[in-house]
C-alpha cells in the first residue's frame, strides 16, 4: 500500500516538474499556461500513444512511441553496463588492495584526488586522450563518436564507469578495513584459511553487501553525469528529448522511463540485499 | 587552521587580480591578431596554441586566453558566493526552525523520492531554459531580470538540501544532554540557539556553505554545456551563423560552455576555462577536508 502511494506521488510529482516549462508563455510567466499544460500532460497518460514530438528546428511532427525506443535501450544499456563494470572493477580493485599494502597506500592517495575532480573534466580530457594517441600512433583506440553506420558503445561507457568506480572504491576500502579487522575474519584465519579463501568466503560477501547498500547513491551521482555525456558525444539518447524536444508531455515520459528501470534496479538490489544478508535495505 | 587561510587567500587572490586589472585599472587587454617572426613578416593568425607569448593560447576571435579566464574568475567567484550565501541564509532561517518545532517532513520526502530520478541540473535546464535561451524574436527581458532570475533558481534549487543537513544537524544538537538542561535554566529559543546551538554549529555552516559553492559551480557548468549561459544565452539566427550560441557574460562556466565545441580543433580555448574551474573545485574541497579535520580534533 505505501508502496504505491510513493509510485502515485512520484509520478505526480513527475508531473508537476514536467509541465514547468509551460510557466512561461512567450518569456512572460503565466500561471494559467501552466495550468492547461498540465491539464493536457495528465490526459495523454490515458491515450500515450498519441504522444507527438516536434522538431525544434525543421517543425516535423512525429509519434513518439516506436522512435522512442532505440534512444531508451541505447541510454538505460550504457548506464547500467557502466554500473556493472565498476561493480565488477571495483570488487577486483578491492582484491589487489586487501593483497597488497604498497598498492593501497598509493591507489586511495589517487583516489581522494580523482574523488575531488567532476565529471566535466573526465569526459573531454578522456575524449582528448584518444584523439591524442590517435594522432602520434594512428590507432583509433575507441569510437568517439556516432556515426550513422556504427555506434560509439564502448568508450562512453567505459568514461562513465569511472564516476562510480571512484566512489565505490572509496568507501569499499574503509569497510575492507573494517572487516578484515572483524573477529570473524581473524578467527578464521587461526583456523588456517588462506588470504585468498578468506577473501572470497568472508570479505567479498561482506563487500556486496554495502556496495548494494550504498547502490542508490552511486546511481544517483552517475545519472546526472549520463546525461552531461550523451550531451558531450553527442548520442542519440534520452537526453535528446529533454534538451531538443523539451514539450511537457516528452519531458513527462522521459521522466518516467529514467524512474522505472533505475527503480526496478534498486528494488532488485534490495532484494538481492535481503537474501544474502537478512538485512533490509531501508534507503529507500 | 594556518592551511585554511593559506588556501582562502589561494583562491581569492585571482579574483582580486582581475578586479584591481578589469575593474579600477580598466585595462583592455590587447587583441593578438597575428603571429609575427624575427623580421617581421606575418606567420599565423589566430587562434594560437599556447606558448610563453600567450600562456593559455589564443582564441579565434584573436583574445588572450589568460586575461578571458581571469575575468571570469572574478565573476565566477562573485556569483557562486552570492548563489550560496543567500541559499545558505535561507536554509539557515528555515531548517532552524524545523529542527526547534520538531517539525516532520514527510511532505518533503515525497518529493525528494521524485527529485532523485532527475538529475539537479535537468531540473535547472528546465526552470532556465524558456526564458535564457533566446527566441528568433529575441529576448523580451532584459538583462538585469534574466540575471536575477537566474540567480534565485539557482539558489531554490540548492535550498532543499542545504535545508534537511542544517536541520538535522542542529537536531543533533538539540537531543544533546545538555541542552535539556539549558532548557530548565532558560526556556527561551532564542537565547539557546545564540548560546548553545550556534557556537557548535558555526564550523557545520561554513563546510556546507563551501559543498554548495562546489554543487552551484557544478550545475552551472552543466548548464554551460547544455548552452544555458549565464545570464542568457544569445542565439544567432541570421543564415550565415559562424557560432549560434554566445554568451552575455563572460564567466568561466559560459567560457566553457561557448568553447566546448572546439575541443578537438582549438584545444586551449576549452582547456583554459576548465583549469580556472578545476581551480575552483580543487581549493573548495581542500578548504572543506581542512575544516572536518578541525572539527574531529575538538
Amino acid at each position: 500500500m505505501r508502496k504505491l502511494f510513493n509510485f502515485t506521488m512520484t509520478i505526480i510529482v513527475f508531473l508537476l516538474l514536467a509541465c514547468l516549462p509551460a510557466l512561461f508563455d512567450d518569456q512572460r510567466f503565466s500561471f494559467l499556461n501552466y495550468l492547461n499544460a498540465l491539464k493536457s500532460t495528465f490526459l495523454y497518460i490515458f491515450h500515450p500513444q498519441e504522444i507527438i514530438f516536434t522538431n525544434k528546428i525543421s517543425h516535423v511532427e512525429r509519434s513518439l512511441f516506436p522512435f522512442f525506443i532505440e534512444p531508451w535501450i541505447n541510454t538505460i544499456v550504457i548506464l547500467f553496463a557502466a554500473l556493472l563494470l565498476a561493480f565488477i572493477v571495483s570488487l577486483l580493485f578491492t582484491y589487489l588492495l586487501y593483497v597488497n599494502d604498497h598498492i593501497k597506500k598509493w591507489y586511495l592517495k589517487i583516489n581522494t584526488v580523482l574523488s575531488i575532480i567532476p565529471d566535466i573534466f573526465y569526459i573531454p580530457f578522456s575524449i582528448s586522450l584518444v584523439i591524442l594517441f590517435y594522432r602520434y600512433t594512428d590507432i583509433l583506440l575507441f569510437n568517439v563518436a556516432n556515426s550513422s553506420e556504427d555506434k560509439a558503445l564502448i568508450f562512453p561507457i567505459l568514461v562513465l564507469s569511472i564516476i562510480p568506480l571512484v566512489s565505490s572504491v572509496t568507501f569499499l576500502s574503509s569497510i575492507l578495513d573494517d572487516v578484515s579487522r572483524a573477529d570473524f575474519v581473524e578467527f578464521s584465519r587461526a583456523k588456517g584459511l588462506s588470504n585468498i579463501e578468506l577473501y572470497f568466503k568472508h570479505i567479498l560477501r561482506n563487500l556486496f553487501a554495502s556496495y548494494l547498500i550504498n547502490f542508490k547513491h552511486i546511481i544517483w551521482i552517475t545519472l546526472s553525469s549520463l546525461l552531461l555525456l550523451e550531451r558531450i558525444f553527442n548520442m542519440h539518447g534520452l537526453s535528446s528529448f529533454i534538451f531538443d524536444y523539451g514539450s511537457p508531455e516528452v519531458l513527462f515520459v522521459t521522466f518516467i522511463l529514467i524512474y522505472v528501470p533505475i527503480s526496478l534496479a534498486i528494488f532488485m538490489s534490495h532484494k538481492v540485499l535481503f537474501t544474502i544478508t537478512g538485512v533490509r535495505g531501508g534507503l529507500s | 587552521m594556518k592551511k585554511f587561510y593559506i588556501l582562502l587567500t589561494l583562491l581569492i587572490l585571482p579574483a582580486l587580480v582581475g578586479v584591481i586589472y578589469f575593474d579600477l585599472l580598466n585595462i583592455t587587454p590587447k587583441s593578438m591578431n597575428f603571429l609575427y617572426n624575427s623580421n617581421g613578416d606575418i606567420m599565423k593568425s589566430s587562434p594560437f596554441a599556447p606558448s610563453f607569448k600567450a600562456l593559455f593560447g589564443v582564441d579565434t576571435a584573436s583574445k588572450n586566453m589568460l586575461f578571458e579566464v581571469l575575468s571570469g574568475y572574478r565573476i565566477t567567484i562573485l556569483i557562486i558566493i552570492v548563489i550560496s550565501s543567500l541559499s545558505v541564509l535561507c536554509s539557515i532561517v528555515i531548517g532552524t526552525y524545523l529542527a526547534f518545532n520538531r517539525k516532520t517532513t514527510s511532505i518533503y520526502s515525497i518529493f525528494s523520492n521524485a527529485l532523485f530520478y532527475i538529475p539537479q541540473s535537468i531540473l535547472a535546464y528546465i526552470l532556465l531554459q524558456p526564458l535564457l535561451y533566446e527566441t528568433i524574436d529575441g529576448f523580451t527581458t532584459n538583462m538585469q531580470f534574466r540575471m536575477i532570475y537566474n540567480i534565485i533558481i539557482l539558489t531554490i534549487l540548492m535550498t532543499p538540501t542545504t535545508t534537511m543537513l542544517i536541520k538535522e544537524s542542529t537536531q543533533h544538537i538539540l537531543n544533546q544532554d545538555y541542552i535539556k538542561a539549558a532548557y530548565t535554566i532558560s526556556p527561551h529559543d532564542k537565547h539557546i540557539f545564540i548560546k548553545h546551538v550556534l557556537p557548535n554549529i558555526q564550523t557545520q555552516y561554513l563546510i556546507i556553505f563551501l559543498r554548495i559553492c562546489f554543487q552551484t559551480l557544478l550545475v552551472m557548468t552543466h548548464l554551460a554545456f547544455f548552452k544555458i549561459f549565464l545570464g542568457g544565452t544569445k542565439v544567432c539566427y541570421g543564415p550565415a551563423c559562424e557560432i549560434i550560441e554566445r554568451p552575455s557574460i563572460n564567466d568561466l562556466s559560459s567560457l566553457l560552455g561557448f568553447h566546448s565545441n572546439e575541443l578537438t580543433t582549438n584545444w586551449w580555448t576549452f582547456y583554459a576555462p576548465l583549469v580556472g574551474i578545476l581551480y575552483i573545485f580543487i581549493i573548495i574541497n581542500l578548504m572543506s577536508q581542512e575544516l572536518k579535520r578541525s572539527i574531529l580534533k575538538y
